[in-house]
């Protein structure tokens, strides 16, 4: 039974992203400007550019274009090149996407390590001074201009005090081949380097906090809430009153129950982060997927901002289905409904 | 003596401390929006390089009436963010008119008639949340080109998908009951169902969505203005005036940190008042 809502999931999301490559494509075409002469420039020739726009297909009707831009995603794994550095799409993906998955694993670990623990204290004394301050820091978390805090973040502790490294992933003083992409990963087992680690962490830090603000905030009120939900249940009052300690029912007790809704809202702001990254890498020029995506925009580089899209929005609904899924085998109730 | 429904969720709005809070706050930003030109100092977009870079007034060397400081061109912050009231009003209210205008008939036809109509449109809406909204804004801007009103437009489409699913699930609530189940059986048409019956009916919970979304646009604006997508030099959009003082961090941090305050303090105003409203329709949130 649980194997079938899966696969039926699974089934949903082919559709969906075959939906949303249509979509994007047609939406892409729609892009003033020639490319062809983007890619030739100034010195093009009319006759050079009918060439480009028979190698590139350009003269055929669109489903045409469609259909092959398709084959060669899924036959070939090929999205073409990219007009401004010339490289495939495919192998710049596999360059910035891991840069964008570390800074997003590391917010949300921020939000999930500083939320949680805010939305249980506030909810162990619901209407005191302490829950008023945990749910006010709450209201201004969800409402913050990221890219306010990020250059708040980076005035403070990059510029006035010198703490932080406020750019890219790592100091200039090494030198770093990618083997997986994973910096952290990289520097502490493939170059066994741990002043590199460090350095790599040290450069996670603030495009992290800023990420991972508005997440850490609705962790907070969602934890809270279903806290409080929960507290109220009749198994409660039941272990009360066997004399089972406050904390006891509050941690273990309540704290299980409530991780359900919890988890899905972690899940849900995971796959917001990926976009949300776009915003936090633009101020501290972190070389990932939003950053690539944003100069792509500006330069008209369609394929690279065809592939960058897809990219992202085909990691949006994986995530999603894998935290439905992962809902379902937290909670028994909806398991097989 | 009886009291109306809307006499009692006012009653119940009144009693909620952060709610009315948020509503002051907006208020106090309309006040501040609609006598930009009566409360500002200076002439917001007047040019004194005699005067550049001076700091906020309560600091060495501020000068009266430069309260907040001024740009690299001289110009009044203070004025600028004031006249950024107005702009940010016009933004949240454009953005949320076009999400609601195009997404809750999509959902009340969708609920209301059901069937093959339905499962078209919220398939299309199915597909329109599979995409991160800030990415697909992006997209839409990328086409259209940047501007301030393509940027209001974009933040408008990509919140369609919210007013379509919660007015069909209103709909669905609204079409079985008897007032609805009355006017079908006297064969009146759908269309007078719908708006005159079933629309007033379902007017709270797209308020909640409305005022929660009200904050979601300006904050998105103001993104999409910082990274050049939205609102270009130099109209005083509060995320572009963040964007210019950018250059400017190390001589000038107040051109960031007022901006920043106002997007601040403005959708922290539309959050509380939202989740206000939701609690008073909802009034199975309360206890939570």
């Amino acid at each position: 039974m649980f194997l079938n809502v899966v696969v039926k999931r699974l089934l949903i999301a082919v559709p969906t992203l075959l939906a949303l490559t249509i979509i994007l494509f047609l939406m892409v075409k729609a892009i003033p400007g020639d490319p062809a002469q983007l890619l030739l420039g100034d010195k093009a020739t009319p006759e050079s550019l009918q060439q480009v726009r028979e190698e590139l297909g350009l003269n055929k009707p669109i489903a045409v274009q469609y259909g092959i831009y398709l084959y060669n995603l899924v036959v070939n794994f090929d999205m073409g090149n990219s007009i401004s550095s010339q490289e495939p799409v495919i192998s710049l993906i596999g360059d910035k996407f891991p840069a964008t998955i570390e800074l997003s694993v590391m917010a949300i670990l921020f939000a999930m390590l500083v939320g949680v623990p805010i939305g249980l204290i506030a909810a162990s004394r619901p209407g005191s001074f302490v829950d008023f301050t945990s749910m006010s820091t709450a209201v201004f978390g969800v409402s913050m201009p990221v890219f306010w805090l990020g250059l708040i973040l980076m005035w403070i502790f990059g510029l006035a005090l010198g703490w932080l490294p406020i750019s890219g992933r790592l100091g200039i003083d090494y030198y770093y081949e990618p083997t997986t992409g994973f910096l952290l990963f990289d520097s502490l087992f493939i170059e066994q380097d741990i002043e590199m680690f460090r350095d790599a962490l040290a450069h996670l830090i603030l495009p992290a906090i800023t990420l991972g603000t508005i997440p850490m905030a609705f962790l907070a009120r969602i934890t809270r809430a279903s806290m409080l939900e929960v507290l109220q249940q009749d198994f409660i009052r039941t272990a009360k009153a066997k004399g089972v300690t406050f904390w006891k029912i509050y941690l273990v007790h309540s704290f299980k129950n409530a991780s359900i809704p919890i988890t899905t809202i972690l899940g849900l702001q995971f796959g917001t982060l990926l976009a949300g990254a776009i915003i936090t890498e633009t101020i501290f020029s972190w070389p990932g997927m939003g950053n690539w995506i944003l100069s792509s925009v500006n330069a008209r580089d369609i394929p690279a901002l065809e592939g960058g899209v897809i990219a992202v929005a085909a990691a949006f609904v994986l995530i999603n289905l894998v935290v439905d899924v992962l809902y379902r085998l937290i909670d028994p109730r909806i398991r097989l409904s | 003596m009886t009291v109306s429904l809307r006499q009692k969720q006012w009653n119940s709005f009144k009693r909620h401390r952060p709610g009315v809070i948020g509503l002051l706050m907006i208020a106090a930003l309309m006040v501040l929006a609609v006598f930009a030109g009566l409360l500002s100092p200076v002439d917001p977009n007047v040019q004194n390089m005699d005067l550049k870079f001076l700091p906020p007034i309560w600091l060495d060397g501020g000068k009266w009436p430069y309260i907040l400081g001024t740009d690299v061109l001289g110009r009044d912050l203070f004025s600028r963010v004031l006249y950024g009231a107005r702009l940010s009003l016009m933004i949240g209210s454009l953005a949320v008119f076009t999400g609601a205008v195009m997404g809750v008939p999509l959902g009340m036809v969708s609920g209301f008639f059901g069937g093959k109509i339905d499962t078209l449109i919220m398939r299309i809406v199915d597909i329109m949340l599979a995409f991160p909204s800030l990415l697909l804004a992006i997209c839409i801007v990328a086409i259209m080109g940047p501007s301030l009103e393509n940027a209001i437009l974009s933040i408008g489409i990509v919140t369609i998908p919210t007013y379509a699913r919660v007015a069909r699930a209103s709909v669905l609530m609204e079409k079985e009951k008897e007032y609805v189940l009355a006017d079908i059986a006297l064969g009146r048409k759908s269309l007078p169902i719908l708006i005159k019956g079933i629309l007033p009916n379902v007017f709270g919970p797209l308020l909640v969505v409305a005022s929660l979304g009200f904050g979601g646009a300006v904050l998105d604006a103001a993104g999409l203005s910082f990274l050049g997508l939205g609102a270009q030099p130099p109209v005083p959009e509060w995320g572009a005036l963040i964007t210019e003082g950018k250059k400017y961090i190390f001589q000038a941090w107040w051109l960031i940190l007022f901006p920043g305050f106002a997007i601040l303090l403005t959708v922290v105003g539309f959050n509380l008042f939202g989740d206000a409203v939701r609690d008073v329709f909802d009034p199975k949130s309360v206890k939570s």
